[in-house]
């Protein structure tokens, strides 16, 4: 009898080892489920992190790239990156890759951001428009990027045109540009490579000049421009005559709203000495700026219908009438337009209009973030 | 005399110690089944969690119309690029009824499949409970019967999941089950 039960306790033990073992390894097995998942959700938010990380550098020095990768231990984990400009589905945008390995798990994490957080999305070129843009005279459309002082700074640029419509060269006007980081000197004809024609607006052309500068979902709800204008702000200026206006230098935001009818719709021969945002609108999209006669003007116009540039624009213009009086003939004699990052950045910091375009807040990337694969 | 009471005696003695024994055996045994078939449930859950974090952090990549086109408590169809190789890809869940899955004896689980590019079969869920609900940018919940309109749909900019696996058969008397649930907020909506 004591033998036997020797053996039961025997066989007992045994059965219990193998339970106990086999229980050993679902539980080794469970945890190593809570641990891979603690250590995949961990990595993704390091490699997430570190994007905005890189992203917050390149929002305070928009020169900051880094393109030989870079290892470093960021969030307790080996994180490397590289920051790069690139065309990713047509656009010129920064590319942030990264790559972060923790506790033999590997997460890679790739952004775009716009490559240029102040450049208001609706300026595709040096001029864009809502119809058949024609060039006469001998006026200089130049897409290439130039300083504020009007020098060109290569590789950097857009187009001369980018229109809806077809463009018409005519004259001896010359245009040049930039495309594919290739610098095109202004020529006639000029370059197709700096030339857009008719182009998709996706959601239809902005129809104001707050959606222009990308409507309230980047911080200009309708009026904005408008209430800038009549603060008087760093000199803005907001009237319904132009012969109201205080005279040159203009500076900040000039609204000149004129009348729907003719021929109060018309301003014209007008001297454009200054800087800033200069707007000719009005309700019925007709308002007209005609023969931009004197001066040179720093960084934004946005028109609903511009004739005859006479004088010199450096930044970048905007048409949105689809029904120009004059067949949108920008220029019939001399004139120059040339296309400048700088003085739209110069333009839009001097009235911190800038400050409406960041996404300032928790969780919130001061760069309009255009793709995120994770 | 005394002989047969040590018989008796290590007779009763003995067989309290097997009926122990059996019992802790049973025990065991019991803790050991709930435990492995919890396990297995559980790895089922991190794959299918695994899968959807995989395809729902990613909707929108790449896409520049709607988005998200079908949004209900246990359905959601949406586009991205889901390989980053510059073609669209559409991305379906939904779920069949609890009728539908007869080959298990759990009345109450059932299939979430998901179709890649209407692509069949698809990738196959055993769930007992699979529900997706919506937040707008400011964290609101948005009603299904709103999420019928695609102006609604493009509000959404979090998604919360919960998935609840069962096994397919009873573990004494009771089905063994794990529960995940998420908030994802996808960086492209």
């Amino acid at each position: 009898m004591s033998r036997f039960i020797l053996l039961i306790v025997l066989a007992g033990f045994i059965t219990y080892s193998i339970v106990s073992m086999t229980q050993n390894k679902n539980v080794t097995l469970a945890t190593e489920n809570s641990v891979n998942n603690y250590v995949d959700t961990k990595v993704r938010n390091a490699a997430n992190s570190t994007v905005q990380t890189l992203m917050s550098r390149v929002a305070d020095d928009y020169d900051w790239r880094v393109t030989s990768p870079v290892t470093e231990t960021l969030f307790d984990a080996q994180v490397t990156y590289t920051v790069t400009d690139e065309k990713f589905d047509g656009e010129d945008l920064i590319k942030y890759s990264v790559t972060v390995d923790l506790y033999g798990a590997t997460k890679q994490v790739t952004a775009y951001s716009d490559i240029f957080p102040f450049f208001p999305p609706s300026f595709r070129g040096a001029i864009s428009a809502n119809n058949s843009v024609l060039s006469n005279g001998n006026i200089t459309i130049d897409g290439r990027n130039h300083t504020a002082l009007g020098d060109v700074i290569p590789e950097t640029g857009s187009y001369a045109i980018w229109t809806t419509g077809t463009f018409t060269q005519m004259g001896t006007a010359d245009l040049g540009g930039t495309h594919l980081t290739t610098d095109y000197v202004p020529s006639n004809p000029a370059d197709p490579n700096v030339i857009l024609e008719n182009q998709l607006w996706p959601g239809g052309f902005p129809g104001s000049p707050d959606q222009v500068m990308g409507g309230p979902t980047k911080g200009f709800p309708e009026g904005t421009l408008k209430s800038i204008a009549q603060s008087g702000i760093n000199g803005s200026q907001y009237v319904i005559d132009p012969t109201s206006l205080s005279g040159n230098p203009l500076s900040g935001v000039t609204f000149v709203e004129l009348k729907t009818a003719a021929p109060h719709n018309k301003w014209q021969n007008m001297d454009i000495t200054g800087s800033g945002v200069l707007v000719v609108h009005n309700s019925a999209k007709n308002a007209i700026m005609k023969n931009l006669d004197l001066g040179t003007f720093k960084g934004i116009i946005i028109a609903d219908d511009l004739v005859h540039i006479h004088s010199t624009v450096i930044g970048s213009i905007i048409i949105l009438t689809p029904s120009p009086s004059s067949g949108n003939t920008v220029g019939n004699s001399d004139g120059k337009v040339l296309y400048s990052t700088e003085a739209v950045f110069d333009a839009l910091t001097d009235i911190d209009l800038e400050k409406r375009m960041f996404n300032y807040g928790f969780g919130k990337n001061r760069l309009y973030v255009k793709h995120w694969f994770e | 005399m005394s002989d047969w009471i040590d018989i008796i005696g290590s007779f009763v003695v003995g067989s309290i110690v097997v009926l122990i024994l059996f019992n802790l055996k049973i025990s065991i045994n019991a803790a050991a089944s709930e435990n492995l078939y919890s396990g297995i449930v559980q790895r089922n859950v991190t794959s299918a969690a695994e899968l959807l974090e995989h395809d729902l952090y990613k909707i929108g990549f790449r896409i520049s119309g709607d988005k998200i086109i079908v949004a209900d408590s246990n359905e959601i169809k949406f586009y991205t690029d889901i390989n980053n190789n510059g073609v669209d890809d559409e991305i379906h869940y939904y779920c069949d009824k609890p009728e539908d899955l007869t080959s298990t004896r759990n009345p109450s689980d059932y299939l979430l499949t998901r179709e890649k590019n209407k692509e069949k079969p698809g990738a196959l869920i055993v769930v007992v409970d699979f529900k997706l609900s919506y937040y707008d940018s400011l964290g609101q919940k948005i009603d299904y019967t709103a999420l019928q309109n695609q102006s609604e749909m493009n509000k959404i900019k979090t998604v919360g999941v919960r998935l609840k696996c069962e096994t397919a058969e009873k573990i004494y008397e009771h089905y063994e089950a794990v529960e995940w649930e998420k908030t994802i907020k996808p960086k492209n909506i």
